[in-house]
This record gives structure tokens, C-alpha cells and sequence, in this order.
């Protein structure tokens, strides 16, 4: 779309939010994603989705190695790792920050494999760690980068399914890359329910522009209601200013839309867009509420992510996202670990103006 | 990425470009498809686009146009907004891409859901008298569910009903008299290429408008790419300003990229990043060339993405991206200005704090 673009631009959209992991029970078993960096850093730590624990596996070592150049799995060298006793985290289900004993400097450009291997102790059907290394049925899937893994005693790159987005995430002492998120329903509204309205909370950088026009987003989102697909779910599209002053605002209903088998891929992706002849000027740097507001009794979910940390977010966006619910048009409650799985679609209106209102790099024009 | 951003970012990308188009043959009076589309502005839209694949016998007069959703079955409503009447047996350039010009001019309006209908009226439509239609593009992304797919055909019961199995990247296509909207392109695959062919380099030129910066920086592409044999290509990923003199240059062999298996899903979505410490400012409103060069004797494909005319990406981009080529480093050549790689460039604006417009046409508003 011209003139137009989609913020976050790196977001990944699922069908059923189903993962896709490896298992590490046995005593060579490993998981990996080879990648490049998007800028150099300084990496302290990684992030890894440790997803279920059974029994009382061993210990484990988390990573970099780099890639062998014929086959492209890891080369066996690492270049940095923390070690890591498996029964005394707590807490799977989640992304753990598991530090590294020294930083390891990465680079744009280079390819590199980050791993999760088992160590020592004791590693089988009754002592394991599954570590979610992807998600199915999603987009955008990858040939690169891609996921390796060991789970036969033969290192192997992942092949049985394409249509794997690769999850896997470091952080640097001031950034966050790659893609350390949950994903799932962070509020299941109905007219009836607390709440009934969720959205997003967003401060578009003011060195992005001066103004600009949001035209809607495109949105992962679940309509419930009936045995087969969600039918008869109606819903406002609204935006606010931070005094919640409703600025735009399109009624939608999922008779008019999509949506999938309600017992298998829930998700459906849409773009929803105001349907005002004229859109009000936003201003960057300011900040603004895009939400879903639940308009009669049947159920819907509203998709999001949810971080460590809400710094996490970074690895995303310079801009300040949250996400935030009410009820009855009362007060926003705010979330700063999620945020939906929306992109804004943003029509830029600077032309010709200053771009930055404190004119950080001076008049060079 | 921060401060960064993918261009183009509504791209659609395949996993296997010769098998999955999801199409459908008008082979019984009642067969008709729609898309329902959600339009992202206001337009006065003057012809239709619609990948036309096949025809065959003399099948009878077929009807394109717009009519209205319903709001209860988010199905067609029935009402013929407008229209036009085809004899396919006038049609020429099957297959590709077609205008279907309207009878007169259709409004629509961003954000109210409105269909693009394609129904047999009247005459002989059967198996061996027929049309075909590719209406998307199945095992791609993004797949959509709004917009969404409805249609009659032999598996709806003698119904229209909204298609709800496979969820296609849909490609449908509408032009005002000034611009194109949805995403009217056909992917398809370039020759297998390597060191020794001609050419053996392919690229994008590409021109960003200054209207939307000063300075940006091109850390890589995200490219659907083609290794037809599975792994042991390796080529150059090029950036070159308009001299063709080279700015950055990152060497990648396909034994350390995930190669989908050859013969199936052989396309691949593969983030290539240039590796220089400093990477060039580059110039909104400048012209530069990202090139892929093979560098063995291993084929490999560049996929890009056939237009009916050249206007028709301003669908996706007000940028100029070119499709071009060459051989031994000698003159690019552009074999069509239909054609563009399926490539999103990955752009770093490093513009902050300045002058955004060198022209200055809007005044310091500031």
C-alpha cells in the first residue's frame, strides 16, 4: 500500500497459536535456531521458552556456536554459554532469561546458531525439557532463519514442517532481539463480560514523523460463538486520545468476515479499517488508545503477546506499546508485559515538515 | 527491528509458486466466486483485475463487477452495483492478469466491505465450455479472513457460502484512473541461474521517494528464492549505487540457509543481511541496485512478480522497484517493467532529527 506501512513491521500471526517444540530427553539432545543478527551487540544473555519439565532432568547449557559452513548446522564450538540446572528453575511454561557466563559479541551479517543442549545428568522420557523452538501454522515462515535439532543423536536442520516461524531471542544490557513472546488470547470480551473493551496503548516515536493518520490494523483475532465458526459477533473498532476521547470509531461483525473452525485454527487475520470519510490528524509522540469494544454477548478473544519484561518490546518497536482493558467505558487498567497482536496500519502525513520536533540532527536539509 | 522497516510490506510470499494457485473453473451456470474486500481508501474505481487462466470451448457471457455484502451472511447481496458483460471469446491474453473495464464508474470506501463478483449470465458453461479464474494462493502467507473468499462451486451444496478451507493469500486487483489497489501480480519463478548462465545476476533497482526521508541505510532483503536442487548454491548479495560501482557486498551459500524440499515446497522466505561494519547512508529519491550474484555452477531461481502494467504496483509501493539483470558485470538490462523481484528491502532510516523533505515544499511547520 502506498505511503502506507504496517507497525511493528516484524510481527508473526498464528492460526491456533500452536508451538512447536523439541524434547530434550536424551543425553544429546539439542535445539537450535541459526540466524543473523539484525545489528551487532553485546549479548549477555538468551531467552529460551522452556515449556514443560518432567522429573528431574539434569543440567543443560544454553548459547552460541557458530554454523558449519557444508552443513549448516552448528559447528560445535561454543562462543559463549551459561550452564543451567533444569530442576531448580522454576516456573516453565514461560521464556526464561538464562545469562550467559560471558557476553558474546555478535555481529549484522554473520551467521551464527543459537542453542539449547543438554549438559549432564540425567536426560530420558522421565527426566525431560520441552523447549518450544517455533510456532506452526504461522507466518512469516522461514528458510532463513531456520531451526536444527538434535533428537535421535543426529544433528539434523528441522525439515518436517515449512511453515515454522523460529522463536528464539538475547538480550544485549540495553536491547532485546529476536522474538521473545508468548502468544495467545490476552482478553476474552463480550458485552456482558469485565471486560469488554481491549486495545492497545501506543506512542508512535516523534523522530518516526510529525503526523500521521491511523487507517486501522491487521489484526490476529478469535470469534468463538457456535459448534463450527464464530458467527455473530459484533464488535466497535474505536480510537482515543489519551483522555480517551473517541476520535474514529467502525462497527464491524464477524458475519462479515472469516472465521475459522472454531475447534482447530481459531485465529483469523483481518484488517479492520475506519470507515470515517476523514480521519483525524494524529501527532507522533503523543500517545493514542486503538481498542476492541465488544458491542453484544458474544464471546471473541482479542490475540497478544505477552514478554519478560516489557523492555522486551524493543526487539519489536522504538514505539511505547501496552495493552489496556476496561469495562462500561470506565478507566483503563494497563498491562505493560502485553501488548496485541495488532499491527497499526499508518498513513504518514509529514510531508514537508520538520520531522522532529527538538531537530536532534540539526538543519541539514 | 527498531527504527527499521520492510518495504514492501504487504508482500505475498509462496512456498511453491508452480502448484499452488487456488482457482476455480466456471464449468456450471451457478459457479461464481467473490472477493470480499475491506478497501483501505475511498476510490472511483474504474476496471477490475482478475487472473484469468483458461478458457476453453465457447463458453457463454460472464459478468465482473461489484455488489454489496450481505450484513447477516456476509455473502454477496445480489445487487449488481456495476458491472461488465464479457464474451470470453473476445478475451485475449489468457493467461495473466486482465482488465475487466466496468460499464461505469464504481465508488467504494475505506472500511465498508464491498464484493468483487464474477458470475456466468447466460450461454453454455461446462466442462468443456469454460473459464478459469486463480482467485489466490494457497500454502503462502499472509493468508486472510478479511478479506475473505465466497463462492459457489461443486463442493457448496449448490450454495454461495463464505470458502472456508485453505485460506489463500488472495489476488484480486481494482484501478481508479489513477492508482491500483489489492494485489494484482502473478508470482512466478525467473530461469535457473548461475555463474555460467545469462544472466547471472538479479536484482532490484529501486528508487525510494525523498518525500520520505533523507537518509536511510539498507541492512539486507527478505527474499523468496528458489535453490531448485536443495543446497550448495552460494552467490553474492550486491548493493550497488546507479554507476553500478559496489557499495556493500555479504557472500551466502545455500548449506546455511533451510532448503524446503526440492520438487514440493521448493521456495523458500530467506532474511539476507549485508555484513559490512558501516553500511553506506544511502539517498531517498537516489537510485541503487540490491543484487543476488551467483557465484557457482549451482542453479537457483529468483521469484518475482508479473503485472498487467507497469502503474499497477502502485498497488504496493509509490517507491520505483525495477526487475533487472545482467551478466559479468556488464549493463543491467530490464527485461520488462512488468516484472519485480518478490523482495522486501530491509530499510534502517538513519533520517532522525532532519530535514525530512529536501524540498522543503511543505514549509518549516515545526
Amino acid at each position: 500500500m502506498a505511503n502506507i506501512y504496517l507497525h511493528p513491521a516484524n510481527i508473526f500471526f498464528t492460526s491456533a497459536a500452536i508451538g512447536t517444540g523439541v524434547v530434550l530427553n536424551n543425553s544429546t539432545a539439542m535445539a537450535g535456531v541459526v540466524f543473523t543478527p539484525d545489528e551487532d551487540a553485546s549479548v549477555v544473555s538468551v531467552l529460551w521458552n522452556l515449556a514443560i519439565k518432567i522429573g528431574n532432568p539434569g543440567f543443560f547449557r544454553v548459547g552460541f556456536q557458530g554454523v558449519d559452513l557444508t552443513t549448516g548446522l552448528p559447528d560445535g564450538v561454543w562462543l559463549g554459554y551459561g550452564d543451567f540446572n533444569a530442576s531448580t528453575l522454576t516456573g516453565y511454561g514461560q521464556f526464561f532469561n538464562l545469562p550467559l557466563s560471558s557476553p558474546v559479541n555478535v555481529y549484522r551479517g554473520q551467521v551464527i546458531c543459537q542453542m539449547i543442549q543438554v549438559l549432564s545428568g540425567t536426560w530420558d522420557a522421565s527426566n525431560s525439557v520441552n523447549v518450544q523452538t517455533g510456532a506452526n501454522n504461522s507466518y512469516p515462515y522461514s528458510g532463513f532463519p531456520y531451526l536444527v535439532a538434535n533428537t535421535t543423536g543426529t544433528a539434523v536442520k528441522v525439515t518436517q514442517n515449512t511453515l515454522i516461524y523460529p522463536i528464539y531471542a538475547y538480550r544485549s544490557a540495553t536491547k532485546t532481539y529476536g522474538y521473545p513472546f508468548r502468544t495467545g488470547s490476552v482478553a476474552n470480551i463480550s458485552s456482558t463480560t469485565t471486560p469488554d473493551e481491549a486495545g492497545l496503548r501506543f506512542t508512535l516515536p516523534a523522530r518516526f514523523g510529525k503526523k500521521f493518520r491511523l487507517l486501522g490494523i491487521h489484526a490476529n483475532h478469535r470469534f468463538l460463538s457456535g459448534s463450527t465458526y464464530g458467527s455473530g459477533c459484533t464488535f466497535n473498532l474505536n480510537l482515543y486520545d489519551n483522555n480517551s476521547n473517541l476520535l474514529a470509531q467502525a462497527p464491524y461483525d464477524s458475519d462479515q468476515a472469516i472465521a475459522p473452525f472454531v475447534s482447530f485454527n481459531r485465529e483469523g487475520i483481518y484488517r479492520f479499517y475506519f470507515d470515517e470519510p476523514t480521519l483525524p490528524e494524529l501527532s507522533f509522540g503523543v500517545p493514542y488508545i486503538i481498542a476492541i469494544e465488544a458491542t453484544n454477548a458474544v464471546n471473541q478473544e482479542v490475540y497478544g503477546m505477552s514478554a519478560l519484561q516489557a523492555s522486551d518490546f524493543r526487539a519489536l518497536t522504538d514505539a511505547s506499546m501496552e495493552l489496556v482493558t476496561r469495562k462500561d467505558n470506565g478507566a483503563w487498567t494497563a498491562n505493560t508485559l502485553r501488548i496485541t497482536q495488532w499491527q497499526l496500519i499508518v498513513r504518514d502525513i509529514t510531508t514537508g515538515g520538520i520531522i522532529s520536533v527538538d531537530m536532534l540532527g540539526g538543519m541539514t536539509g | 527491528m527498531q527504527s527499521a522497516f520492510y518495504h514492501p510490506d504487504s508482500l505475498i510470499y509462496s512456498a511453491n509458486v508452480i502448484t499452488t494457485f487456488s482457482s476455480l473453473r466456471l464449468t456450471d451456470p451457478t459457479f461464481c466466486f467473490g472477493w470480499m474486500i475491506n478497501p483501505e481508501e475511498d476510490a472511483t474505481v474504474l476496471s477490475v483485475l482478475a487472473y484469468t487462466r483458461s478458457r476453453s470451448g465457447t463458453p457463454g457471457i460472464l459478468r465482473i463487477g461489484f455488489q454489496g455484502c450481505d450484513p447477516t451472511t456476509g455473502l454477496n447481496d445480489g445487487i449488481w452495483q456495476s458491472y461488465v458483460d464479457v464474451n470470453p471469446m473476445s478475451v485475449t491474453g489468457i493467461p495473466g492478469f486482465l482488465t475487466y473495464t466496468l460499464n461505469f464508474p464504481q465508488y467504494v470506501y475505506r472500511g465498508k466491505t464491498i464484493c468483487i463478483f464474477v458470475q456466468p449470465m447466460s450461454g453454455s458453461w461446462t466442462g468443456a465450455n469454460q473459464m478459469e479464474f486463480v482467485y489466490g494462493l494457497t500454502n503462502a502467507y499472509p493468508s486472510t479472513h478479511l478479506p475473505y473468499l465466497i463462492g459457489r462451486n461443486g463442493t457448496t451444496g449448490g450454495q454461495i457460502v463464505r470458502l472456508t478451507t485453505g485460506f489463500p493469500a488472495l489476488l484480486y486487483g481494482y484501478r481508479s484512473a489513477t492508482k491500483t489497489y489489492g494485489y494484482p501480480f502473478y508470482p512466478t519463478q525467473s530461469s535457473a541461474f548461475n555463474m555460467n548462465t545469462t544472466p547471472d545476476e538479479i536484482g532490484m533497482r529501486f528508487t525510494l521517494p525523498s518525500a520520505w526521508g533523507r537518509t536511510f541505510t539498507l541492512l539486507g532483503i527478505t527474499a523468496n528464492h528458489r535453490f531448485p536442487t536443495g543446497g550448495s548454491a552460494t552467490w553474492n548479495l550486491n548493493l550497488y549505487d546507479s554507476d553500478s560501482n559496489l557499495l556493500a557486498q555479504n557472500s551466502f551459500d545455500a548449506d546455511r540457509v533451510y532448503v524446503p524440499v526440492p520438487g514440493t515446497n521448493t521456495e523458500g522466505t530467506y532474511q539476507m543481511m549485508f555484513d559490512a561494519r558501516t553500511l553506506p547512508d544511502l539517498t531517498y529519491g537516489q537510485t541503487y541496485t540490491v543484487a543476488i550474484q551467483s557465484t557457482n555452477t549451482v542453479n537457483q531461481n529468483a521469484l518475482y512478480l508479473l503485472a498487467a502494467q507497469a502503474n499497477d504496483y502502485t498497488a504496493l509501493t509509490d517507491a520505483t522497484l525495477e526487475y533487472v539483470q545482467r551478466s559479468d558485470l556488464g549493463a543491467w538490462t530490464k527485461p520488462s517493467s512488468l516484472f519485480m523481484p518478490n523482495w522486501q528491502l530491509n530499510i534502517y532510516d538513519t533520517d532522525g532529527g532532519r530535514i525530512r523533505y529536501s524540498g522543503m515544499t511543505g514549509g518549516m511547520r515545526g
